[in-house]
Parts: C-alpha cells; sequence; structure tokens
C-alpha cells in the first residue's frame, strides 16, 4: 500500500485507498483534461497543476529577478492570477506558455515597482538579496555582479536577454511571451546586450567570465 | 564561431543552470490555502499595502517639493488622438502629420505605412515599414527620438531629417536638413554620423552605402520613395540618379560620392553554404541583415538560409527563415517543405501543428508518411492521448508496415490496456 505522507498533496501516482476509507483518485490527465477539472472546481487538480508546473514557473522566475527574497511570492502569485484567470484560457493545450505569459508579466510589475522603490531612495540600488544560490559551472559571485546590472536595465530589456540569451526562447517565441513584435523584441536584446556586455566589463568576479580566464 | 561569441554563449549556459534553493512544499500548501479562500492574499500583499502607505507620503512630500514626475509624450493625428503601436498609412495622393505634445513634427509622406512604436517622456521611436517620412525634432535636452526602418536605426536629439525605406528595392536612405543624426545598421561600418546637408543611401541588394556631403543645402521639404517631382525640384539640380538612390532623393552631381563598395563585401552567404562553410554563411548573412533577407530571398533561397541557421547552430534564423518562407510563399512545395522543418525544429506540442500543416498542404508528398509519423512520435510527448490514437490509426491505416507501425500499435494497445484496467 502506498501512503500519502503527512501533509503533503497527493501526486499523480494512484494511491490505492485505505480499506473502508472513500477517497476520490488523485486526478489523471493532460493539461486540456487537467484545466477542465480546475474550472470544475476540484481542488486536486489545483494540486497537480502547482505540482506540474511550479519547477518551470520557479526557473523562469528566478533567472529573470536572480537571488532574490520575493522569489516564493512570485510564483505564489502567478498561480493564484492563472487561477483567477484560468476561465479565459482560450486553448488549454497551451497552458504552459499561457502561464509562461503569467509570469513575465508578475515579474515585470515586481521590477517596475522596485525602480520605483529605486527611485526614492527607500531601497539600496545596488544591492542584491544575499539569497544562496547554486550553481554546478562555479558562477557564484559572477551572478551577483550580473543581476547588479540587470537592476539597471530597463525591465523589458531585461526580460528580452533572459528569455532569449538564458531561457533559450527564440526571438519570435521571445517576443510572443513578451506580447510585442520581433522588431521591438529584437531592439530591446541588441540595446540589452549593449549595456550588459559594456558594464560585466567592469564587474570583478564577471569580466574573467566573459573574457575566458575564469578558473 | 568566434572566440567571443563561444566565451559569451557559454557564459549564458552556465547562467542557465545556476538555481536557488525553493521550497515546494512550503509554496504548495500556502498557494493552496489561499485558493481555498479564495483570495489572492500573501505575505506580499501586506507588504504591498505597507509600501503604498509609504509611497503615499513620500509622494505628498514630493509634491510639497514641486517634484512632478514627467509624462510620456501624446502626439495628435487629423482623426484625433494618436495611439502607440496603431498603423498609420497614407495613398499616393496624401500625407500624414503627426503632432507631439512637446512640437515635435513627423509627417508621413505619400504611400508610405509606419507606427509609433513607443513613447517615452524624452521621445518616441517611429517604424517606418515603408515610404519616407520628414520630422522636425524639437532639441530638448535629454531628447530621445528613434527612426526605425527595416534593419536600420537612426538616433535623433534634436534635428530635422528625412528618412526612406524601399523594402522591395531594399534601399535605406536619410537626409538631414539640420543638426545630426546617428544611423546603425549594415554596410554603415557601426555608428554612422550624418550632418546637415548630407545623404546616406545604402542599397542592401548592391551592398553599397553612399554618402553625399558637401554642396548640397537640404531642404525641408523632404523627399521619399513617392515625391519624385517634388523632390527633384527641392535638391540641387539632379544630373543622374544614383544607383540604390530611392526615388525622390537623387544627389547632385557635384556632391562628393563616396562608397563603402564591394571590398567591404563579404563572399555571398549562398557560396560560402555551397562550399559547406555554414559559420561563414551565417556571418556573411549577419552582416546582409537576415531581416532584410526574410523580405527579399526567393523561397529556395530562405530554406537554404534555414539550413545554413541549423547548421550553424543559429536556431533563431533556421525558425525565421522558415516562418518567411511559410509567410512569403502560401501552397507552394516550398512552404509544404518549411512546414516539415519547423516541425522537426520545434518542441512536441507546436511540432503537431507543423507537421498536420505539411500533410494539408501535400497529403501525398514525398514526405507524407514520416510527416505522419513525426505527428504521432510528437502528439505521444505531448501527452495529448486522444490525438496520439488519432494519428495512429490514419498511419496504420495508410502505412501498415511503415517505420512508425510499431509505435502506432503501441499507442493504440495501450488505450486498450487503460480500457481493460
Amino acid at each position: 500500500m502506498v501512503m500519502t505522507p503527512r501533509g503533503q498533496s497527493p501526486r499523480l501516482s494512484v494511491a490505492r485507498p485505505p480499506s473502508g476509507v472513500v477517497r476520490a483518485l488523485p486526478f489523471e490527465g493532460d493539461d486540456n483534461e487537467l484545466v477542465q477539472a480546475i474550472l470544475a472546481g476540484r481542488t486536486d487538480a489545483a494540486t497537480v497543476f502547482y505540482d506540474r508546473h511550479v519547477d518551470s514557473v520557479h526557473r523562469l522566475t528566478f533567472r529573470l529577478l536572480g537571488p532574490d527574497t520575493e522569489i516564493e511570492d512570485v510564483v505564489h502569485d502567478v498561480f493564484l492570477r492563472a487561477l483567477e484567470s484560468m476561465s479565459r484560457l482560450r486553448d488549454p493545450a497551451a497552458l504552459k506558455g499561457w502561464l509562461f505569459g503569467i509570469t513575465i508579466r508578475v515579474v515585470r510589475t515586481r521590477i517596475q515597482r522596485r525602480i520605483r522603490q529605486r527611485w526614492l531612495t527607500i531601497m539600496d540600488p545596488h544591492k542584491v538579496p544575499d539569497v544562496p544560490i547554486t550553481s554546478e559551472a562555479g558562477l557564484g559571485e559572477a551572478m551577483r555582479d550580473v543581476y547588479t546590472i540587470l537592476e539597471h536595465l530597463p525591465a523589458d530589456e531585461r526580460i528580452a536577454l533572459v528569455l532569449h540569451k538564458v531561457e533559450g526562447l527564440s526571438l519570435e517565441q521571445a517576443a510572443a511571451a513578451c506580447e510585442t513584435s520581433l522588431a521591438t523584441l529584437r531592439r530591446r536584446l541588441a540595446r540589452a546586450e549593449t549595456k550588459f556586455f559594456s558594464r560585466a566589463g567592469k564587474k570583478p568576479a564577471l569580466a574573467p567570465w566573459l573574457r575566458g580566464h575564469h578558473q | 564561431m568566434n572566440a567571443p561569441v563561444e566565451r559569451y554563449e557559454k557564459f549564458f549556459r552556465a547562467w542557465a543552470e545556476t538555481t536557488c534553493a525553493f521550497d515546494k512544499d512550503r509554496g504548495r500548501d500556502h498557494f493552496l490555502s489561499a485558493h481555498r479562500a479564495g483570495k489572492a492574499t500573501g505575505a506580499h500583499v501586506v507588504r504591498e499595502m505597507a509600501w503604498l502607505a509609504a509611497a503615499a507620503m513620500v509622494a505628498a512630500a514630493a509634491i510639497a517639493l514641486w517634484l512632478r514626475p514627467p509624462e510620456s509624450l501624446a502626439f495628435m493625428t487629423p482623426g484625433g488622438q494618436g495611439q502607440v503601436g496603431s498603423w498609420l498609412a497614407t495613398d499616393a495622393a496624401s500625407e500624414l502629420p503627426l503632432a507631439f505634445s512637446e512640437n515635435t513634427r513627423i509627417v508621413l509622406r505619400q504611400d508610405s505605412r509606419g507606427r509609433v512604436e513607443q513613447v517615452s517622456r524624452r521621445g518616441a521611436s517611429f517604424l517606418l515599414e515603408r515610404g519616407a517620412v520628414h520630422a522636425e525634432v524639437v532639441h530638448l535636452p535629454g531628447a530621445d527620438w528613434h527612426f526605425l526602418a527595416g534593419p536600420f536605426e537612426v538616433r535623433v536629439t534634436g534635428t530635422a531629417l528625412n528618412v526612406a525605406w524601399d523594402p522591395a528595392r531594399e534601399q535605406f536612405t536619410v537626409r538631414v536638413d539640420t543638426g545630426s543624426v546617428v544611423v546603425q545598421g549594415p554596410y554603415l561600418g557601426g555608428d554612422r554620423v550624418v550632418r546637415a546637408g548630407e545623404l546616406c543611401v545604402v542599397d542592401l541588394s548592391s551592398r553599397s552605402m553612399r554618402f553625399l556631403s558637401g554642396g548640397m543645402t537640404g531642404t525641408r521639404e523632404g523627399a521619399g520613395p513617392a515625391d519624385d517631382g517634388a523632390a527633384a525640384e527641392s535638391w540641387s539640380p539632379p544630373v543622374r540618379e544614383a544607383p540604390g538612390s530611392p526615388r525622390g532623393l537623387t544627389p547632385s552631381s557635384n556632391a562628393p560620392l563616396r562608397s563603402v563598395p564591394s571590398s567591404a563585401a563579404p563572399p555571398a552567404w549562398t557560396a560560402l553554404e555551397q562550399q559547406g562553410d555554414y559559420e561563414g554563411a551565417y556571418s556573411a548573412v549577419q552582416r546582409i541583415g537576415s531581416a532584410s533577407l526574410y523580405r527579399s530571398a526567393s523561397a529556395d533561397a530562405l530554406l537554404e538560409l534555414a539550413k545554413v541557421g541549423q547548421l550553424s547552430g543559429h536556431h533563431d534564423l533556421q525558425r525565421e527563415a522558415l516562418l518567411a518562407c511559410r509567410h512569403r510563399f502560401p501552397s507552394t512545395r516550398q512552404s509544404a517543405l518549411a512546414a516539415y522543418e519547423l516541425g522537426r525544429a520545434s518542441s512536441s506540442a507546436e511540432a503537431a501543428t507543423w507537421f498536420e500543416a505539411y500533410l494539408a498542404d501535400q497529403p501525398d508528398g514525398a514526405l507524407a508518411r514520416e510527416a505522419l509519423g513525426r505527428l504521432l512520435e510528437a502528439q505521444s510527448l505531448a501527452r495529448n492521448s486522444a490525438a496520439a490514437r488519432d494519428v495512429a490509426n490514419r498511419y496504420l491505416s495508410r502505412y501498415p508496415e511503415g517505420p512508425h507501425a510499431p509505435l502506432a500499435r503501441r499507442t493504440l494497445a495501450a488505450k486498450r490496456g487503460e480500457h481493460d484496467d
């Protein structure tokens, strides 16, 4: 018998209920069926929705925001917004891409709000929150330089750079995700790259990476 | 690929592998609690409220100090308030003036199309899709204006200028009446400053740039592809039309003519591609500007261009060339082939759409069996089980001995197994 650990939500695998206990089977199905189940009000479907997509939402949020104490809030916000607006999702098979778009909008709002805060000098403009990061390639401190630079890019340029260069989206996919034209996306990307590399050369931890002199 | 590009790509890959800890269980509990409560409250909302209160106080102080944040520019058209992003077009007999709130004036010349792409408090970006514009940009501190035409960008801080772009002939022209501008684009060798009285013409098809300076007094009555007669009168007497000059922007014969000729031009990308030098071909494409090739290359050339993108590892180039082929040459063999290649290059969910497109275009085409088999793979990988079963049935009815027949049978058997359970 497979027991579901206390406090954890059921996963996709079918757990047999203990004899004598009537319990709904965990939700199974593709994203199409998942959306229908969520719209029908099934809480287990909401759990599966979260479990199925949280890694990709978190990964994208981290890449866009960097080491940040707000990441968990953003992920939370993305999923709640998604549930609230799921009835307007036209193509349930495109659930992942749609969630991607919501993530970008939520992150953009956060970045813009941070820029406003900086304008009022409430927040130290050079401070990147001290959240531990893991880099298999050993980027370490260089990543803090990266996000210090990104803090000074306009939100749209920052998003274009990350979506295309880090997330690996094609220009067309990135333009669609940003809800803009391909030409505009290209220009944002060109500006972002120019600014990024011109500033990166002055960062002590990052510059060796770009010169190929890192350990 | 050259060394810096390799290093940069390695760096971006390393960046992509970076992550931070995330307590998924706590996040799930938090999410489900909020979902059950039916409201989007979170710690951030509380912080947001605190922030709003603080911001309100600071804003009040700012107002007290007469600090008012400036607003983005607005503009008017003859039809009323202009809308950012809305296309504007003129026919052969009309012009369209735009008046901006800080007194900059832009006139979209005859037979032209463009739009204000974005506005800020210091300027705007105007995208000229085709035709010509005349602009008188007010010189204010920090002014930031951009005119975008094909692969070219003109940066302006305050000046009167004329920009023309003929996508069919791939000719770009900028003429400055007063002040100066900075132009970026192919064959310009980096940022190029164009000053009052100067004319810069770039002809992508002949890979040349012509630069006229001195001896020409630009007139405000601008020129553009559509106003041949007016332009001929407004410029110094034209003796000949310079090759590559858009209509109406003909230089005078006594003006010194400098050109950046084909000595700067690299070998054609097609020749490099045929030699198997895909990196070299890609570099050549970048020098020309891939955007112009998407618009002007033949269907076969676009397929070759996609191959350059694929084999040089630049998948954006591959994808965009294939999309251009689909867009510009619908209902052709090449368009169907582009759909098939897009399917091969796409994620499983999107791939299915492209393989279906190939099969719709060429149901009995040379690649029909392979397309149907790959469609089955794509639907299976995308976990579209109903669609996968449908494709499996189609495949077995047409190709019972085909290479994807075992997968099709497994797909159908899996469904029967589910029913048996």
